[in-house]
């Protein structure tokens, strides 16, 4: 029996009815599934239909904590919301770091359930156990920050709340509308803004005065004592700290993983050298910041203070969005970056999805596949800043153009037509984050194989082949892999996907992760919990999340045919580390579908499902005519 | 009697004995002094690496850390006098005084070995910790071209590395960088 980590409630809340209540998991399912998404997906199989439309009342927001949450130990500071997506209909899902779900956890709650839709704008006040829908018709039309600080104002007094707002993109149920923290962090992938926007829900407000409980502390302080040493040597971690996510950018062009002017560029020095880390930290960069307990604090503060684009100080873009506003529309201005990064944080939308859509717009007008007719007189050109604010700004309010756009770079490229869809970079409907599976083929199988679409989070995939982490106590995984091959890159998915799955229900965040060993994860786990997790143990918890969330897929419809690669990336290119090199999709996918039991239309085996303990998931795909 | 560190007296004698070890050692094994004086001979005519660094500023010290089995019985510092894209020497030197240099990396002579042959890079084994990096992440972030070409000049000129040879070498290569050693103070 669990003596630690979790609450042992989770709070439910019907918009429709206004009917709060609360309910609980038995232990036995919280060991199988730990927390965050794994017990989201858990929760989504046992309540929603598959078949449900994402945007309708039926569709249910699961915001989801783990045992770790509450906590001090490092990359602790994250929590999970997961639905079923508008952007791609199939399951979808959002990390997010800050404090709201250490916060929640205080709180007395391990997670929040939310059905149904109020007829008019609604807050979510949590205060400890004391939960009210709360009117927000004076917040409906502001912004995710103007929102955050007038319900912080209103509620005021005492401990400061955390706050998750959505913006007008939301609001106005743009497929990839995020929902944002604080101002600093966002639930960003997949859509959940729009959920939340269709439940007429702009806010969800957390007070917590409680603490989180620990089974083992002696154990525990050990743990975590070893792990905050083990951080402080890393390079990983020192990294992370000294210019952010966005280390990355000059590292990743020298190895072929930076996309750039829509995947179709294999080099861009100059933006990698404008664009990245250290010119990053050198010209705009005020502070770091950290999310709950974590001392790797990777986060920006930054300013702009002269130029066009100057503005106050406030929360800087990532890696991601330095590419997908940088080197994926041909812009080398960061102070431009920084200024659109607030735009997508006001509006509430996901940087990723948002800047890849507009990179795909952008390549559809030049090859003439879209006008000036279309777009309303805007010219997307690649590095025209103007044009591409001012699509920003019509995605979000729905407005002409934006409005195709706001749609996603899938939909997008169906309503455009003719060979527009050869320009959209996407898997499964989401749109592909900025590293390139011609630099790294593992990457390439992660995104078409990743449960929410393409996604480099998933799983550690990203750090193990790269090299900046290596499990040598997990057995298949090797020290060092090459980039530029497909061979054994299969299984090294396959087990980097289980642990990224232990670790999105944990809820760990997975720099952390890279930073540390993977009996680390076992012990923060086990000493946490009480549970006595072995890491054979929680690696079967990782394989059995993962088949979970694929079987939900199934019965949202996936096949086969959705585990592919776009056509772009299928090109060489001819420039860089990573010319003339393209993933081997096929052969990987084949011999990975051997190593998960998936049958030759995607399915999980019946066998496989009931022998991890899902049979219940294997009674609905195999009695459903799958 | 060892010759002071810092006297023109040691320049003028490292000189001297670096130029006889060339002649005797046609194909210098890494890491000893004769080795270095070729490594920075390559690396400040390499226009790709003078392109990549010519914003960069500081020594770096490469540590090879002591492995007893291949001769190399103390860590050796090498250190990189690099300056806006030349390179000015590379030197053994004492330890304290390789140890204040601006960037000082540290690791064993295998992995060393793996990142001259391209097996990894000098990046890619920092991030795994084999290579213990001190000094401005940010700016060897920033110059990871001209990292990844100092390590491609090791593979410009004939060398050895001292798992490449007999015991009898090892042997009298221990020998040899033991007289080094002394001679200078390092």
């Amino acid at each position: 029996m669990s003596k630690g980590g979790y609450a042992g409630k989770i709070l439910e809340v019907n918009l429709t009815s206004g009917k709060i209540s609360k309910t609980s998991v038995d232990d036995e399912t919280l060991r199988k599934f730990i927390g965050g998404s794994g017990l989201a997906a858990k929760l989504f199989l046992d309540r929603v239909s598959p078949q449900v439309a994402p945007l309708s009342p039926q569709n249910t927001l699961f915001i989801m904590t783990g045992p770790l949450q509450g906590t001090n130990l490092p990359g602790s500071g994250r929590f999970n919301i997961s639905a079923k997506s508008p952007l791609t209909n199939i399951w979808g899902e959002g990390n997010c770091g800050g404090t709201f779900g250490p916060e929640l956890k205080f709180a007395g709650w391990d997670g929040i359930i939310i059905e149904g839709a109020s007829d008019k704008p609604v807050y979510l006040f949590i205060d400890d156990d004391k939960v009210e829908i709360r009117d927000a018709s004076d917040l409906w039309g502001k912004d995710s920050y103007e929102t955050i600080d007038m319900v912080t104002d209103k509620i005021g007094g005492g401990r400061k709340v955390k706050v998750l707002a959505i913006g007008q993109a939301g609001e106005n149920l743009v497929k990839y509308a995020a929902i944002i923290h604080d101002k600093a962090d966002a639930i960003g992938r997949c859509g959940l803004g729009a959920v939340m926007g269709s439940k007429k829900l702009k806010a969800i407000v957390v007070r917590g005065r409680g603490k989180a409980s620990i089974a083992m502390p002696e154990d525990y302080n050990k743990a975590r004592r070893e792990a905050l040493d083990v951080i402080k040597d890393s390079a990983v971690a020192q990294s992370l700290h000294s210019m952010g996510t966005d280390a990355s950018l000059p590292l990743g062009m020298m190895t072929g993983d930076v996309p750039s002017k829509n995947w179709s560029l294999g080099e861009n020095l100059e933006g990698s050298e404008a664009l990245g880390g250290p010119t990053y930290s050198e010209k705009y960069l005020t502070k770091t910041h950290a999310c709950y307990a974590c001392p790797i604090a990777c986060k920006r503060v930054c300013q702009v203070k002269e130029g066009p684009y100057k503005g106050e100080e406030q929360a800087g873009p990532e890696y991601e969005t330095c590419c997908a506003f940088g080197t994926l529309v041909m812009n080398n201005d960061l102070a431009a970056v920084i200024k659109i990064n607030e735009m997508c944080n006001r509006y509430g939308l996901d940087t990723i999805s948002c800047g890849s859509t507009i990179a795909f717009a952008i390549d559809c007008f030049e090859h003439g596949v879209i006008t000036e007719d279309d777009t309303q007189g805007i010219k997307l050109t690649w590095g025209n800043m103007e044009s591409v604010f001012r699509m920003v700004e019509k995605v979000a309010r729905r407005e002409g153009f934006g409005d195709v756009l706001a749609e996603g770079s899938r939909a997008a490229a169906k309503k455009i037509g003719r060979n527009a869809a050869d320009f959209a970079v996407e898997v499964k409907g989401l749109e592909a984050p900025m590293h390139d599976p011609r630099g790294y083929h593992g990457m390439g199988l992660a995104y078409a194989m990743s449960n929410r679409g393409a996604c480099h989070l998933q799983h550690m995939d990203l750090f193990v082949e790269q090299g900046q982490v290596a499990y040598p106590e997990i057995v298949g995984l090797k020290d060092d892999y090459e980039g530029q091959t497909s061979e054994g890159k299969a299984e090294m998915t396959m087990i980097c996907e289980n642990l990224g799955m232990v670790c999105s229900s944990a809820v760990l965040c997975v720099f952390a992760m890279a930073c540390l060993k993977a009996n680390d994860l076992v012990e923060f786990l086990r000493t946490t919990t009480g549970f006595g997790y072995s890491l054979d143990e929680l690696m079967e918890c990782g394989e059995r999340v993962w088949l979970l969330k694929r079987g939900l897929n199934n019965l949202m419809g996936i096949t086969a045919a959705d585990d592919r690669l776009p056509k772009k990336i299928l090109v060489p290119v001819n420039e860089g580390a990573a010319a003339g090199s393209v993933p081997d999709i096929e052969s990987m996918r084949k011999e990975y579908y051997g190593l998960r039991k998936l049958n030759a239309n995607g399915y999980p085996s019946r066998e496989k499902l009931e022998s991890i303990g899902l049979a219940d998931l294997a009674k609905k795909i195999y009695t459903s005519g799958k | 009697m060892p010759v002071k560190y810092g006297t023109k007296e040691w320049e003028e004698e490292y000189q001297k004995v670096v130029k006889e070890r060339r002649k005797s050692h046609p194909k210098p094994i890494v890491p000893t002094p004769e080795w270095g004086q070729v490594f920075g001979e390559i690396v400040d005519g390499d226009a790709e690496y003078r392109e990549a660094a010519k914003t960069w500023e500081g020594a770096v010290t490469l540590v090879l850390q002591a492995k007893p089995e291949v001769g190399l019985d103390e860590d050796v510092s090498v250190v990189l006098d690099l300056w806006h894209g030349d390179c000015r020497s590379v030197k053994i030197l004492p330890k304290e005084e390789a140890a204040k240099a601006p960037y000082v990396m540290t690791g064993s002579i295998d992995t060393w070995k793996a990142v001259a042959k391209g097996k990894t890079d000098a990046i890619k084994a920092t991030m795994l910790g084999k290579i213990k990096l001190k000094g401005n992440m940010a700016n060897v972030v920033r110059h990871v071209k001209a990292s990844k070409r100092l390590a491609d000049c090791t593979g410009l000129f004939e060398s050895v590395w001292p798992d490449e040879l007999s015991k009898d070498e090892i042997k009298k290569f221990r020998a040899d960088l033991k007289q080094f050693r002394e001679q200078f103070g390092v």
